[in-house]
């Protein structure tokens, strides 16, 4: 025997169900706009992976100029860091994250923001946000790493393209040649294999009328997380909102020298770092290495695409060395030609019109907790040699009335 | 034959109730639906797999 229950045809009116559909939309758009002007972050240090992309939190563009906005006085100079894991300090402790150095060696005329992600290129992210809110704070400095000669899109990487585009379909980025281009093709692509990056382009205009992305993200940091998933720290629930979850980031010094660096890590990374600025050389007959100038050039034409002219002043990129334990092992000719690369990045970029300095020459073996990534006294010595940059940056840029 | 009730119809304040009660319950189900069709968009929008990243 079935039972199919059916609503009796009188309770049911369209016109005023259409009209309750178009009512709830308006005013959970208006909840969007409402809690993301607010805030839902205390105590902000950075994005730890529980409300990062790792566990599916993807914070919007409003929520980090929330975050911004609580940090940053308006008498202050706003620092936002960009850039990748290195930056975003992994491998130190929440309490020793070099950024909260940083904020001290500038004091309170300066308020620091670390807005870096694990795996992000210098324009996603904190280069985002920065450029949303340059109107609001116009006296901000933007800092981000990269490796020697790295190339990056103004897209972004995928991973993070939805901050972008939230901040792009809301109108808060300055006309940009090549990225406008971009996200112009995506937006009408016939190519099959585009079509993700369209969906995300249509997700993004529609979040610009109904600001679901606020809404929702505001509820699973603030309320529950409405679903499962798979990596999560013990003992915790994976439906419970985010705001309980701790910042847990490992001390990288907690961790037994022979695990950080096994035989087959340090073989791995021994050949990444002798190849690290390979690509943009040739072997020369003599055994040394020239520039491959094809590719200096591309390097160049990607950079000076990548900001918006106005913005490039009052952006400093630092370039990363690698580890001594490892730059130790190589021979004077790769040495050399890993030199040339950073003082070749550091020429091209300041000749667009960037401000760059490279930093890890003099660190020692115990400020590396890998390759590449910093402990804690790497962390200081980063805020220590950056600190002074910015303050000569922010001068000369007329923030603080010429004075370091 | 005032006072007296058509066969098979309900007296006109019953009608009303009737109708307002739809109207609430309809408009109450397009807010509901509204709320659900929100919250479609934002997780489709989200990736089906987390971003996986080793540092070490």
């Amino acid at each position: 025997v079935s039972f199919t229950p059916k609503l009796p045809g009188w309770l049911l009116r369209p016109a005023t169900a259409a009209a309750g559909f178009c009512a709830g939309l308006a005013i959970l758009a208006w909840m969007g706009r409402q809690v993301a002007a607010e805030g839902w972050h205390r105590d902000f240090v950075r994005f730890h992976p529980m409300i990062s992309p790792e566990a599916q939190y993807e914070p919007t563009v409003a929520e980090m100029a929330a975050i911004v906005r609580s940090a940053c006085r308006p008498d202050q100079v706003l620092v936002v860091v960009g850039g990748n894991s290195i930056f975003l300090g992994v491998g130190q402790p929440e309490a020793e994250v070099w950024t909260k150095r940083l904020q001290s060696d500038l004091g309170d005329r300066y308020a620091v923001v670390n807005l870096a992600f694990r795996g992000a290129s210098p324009s996603d992210g904190g280069a985002v946000v920065a450029e949303a809110v340059r109107k609001e704070f116009p006296r901000q400095i933007y800092v981000a790493n990269m490796a020697p000669l790295e190339s990056a899109d103004p897209l972004g990487i995928d991973t993070y393209r939805f901050i972008l585009l939230d901040a792009y379909y809301k109108g808060l980025l300055l006309p940009l040649a090549r990225r406008d281009r971009e996200i112009a093709y995506y937006s009408r692509t016939l190519n099959y294999r585009d079509f993700p990056e369209m969906e995300k382009q249509a997700g993004a205009r529609i979040d610009s009328w109904l600001y679901f992305k606020n809404l929702w993200t505001w509820y699973s940091y603030t309320h529950h997380f409405t679903f499962a998933v798979p990596l999560l720290p013990s003992g915790y629930s994976p439906y419970e909102p985010r705001s309980t979850f701790t910042d847990q980031e490992p001390d990288f010094r907690s961790i037994p020298f022979e695990s950080r660096f096994d035989p087959d890590k340090q073989r791995v990374d021994l050949k990444i770092a002798t190849d690290y600025t390979a690509k943009c050389y040739r072997r020369l007959p003599d055994g040394s290495w020239g520039r491959n100038e094809v590719l200096f050039g591309f390097f160049r034409q990607d950079w000076k695409d990548l900001f918006p002219d106005a913005l490039k002043p009052r952006t400093l990129i630092a370039v990363s060395r690698n580890s001594p334990l490892y730059t130790k092992r190589l021979p004077s000719e790769i040495l050399a030609r890993d030199e040339d690369a950073i003082s070749g990045t550091e020429s091209t970029l300041k000749a667009l019109g960037y401000d760059c300095t490279d930093y890890g020459k003099g660190f020692a073996e115990d400020d590396f907790g890998d390759r590449t990534h910093l402990t804690a006294s790497g962390g200081e010595k980063l805020a220590d040699l950056l600190a002074p940059e910015i303050r000569a940056l922010a001068a000369r840029l007329g923030y603080t009335g010429g004075k370091p | 034959m005032s006072g007296t009730k058509a066969p098979g119809k309900s007296p006109p304040v019953a009608a009303a109730a009737k109708s307002a009660l739809a109207h609430v319950l309809s408009f109450a189900a397009g807010l509901a639906a509204a709320l659900v069709f929100s919250y479609v968009l934002y997780r489709i929008g989200l990736p089906s797999k987390p971003f996986i990243y080793a540092a070490f």
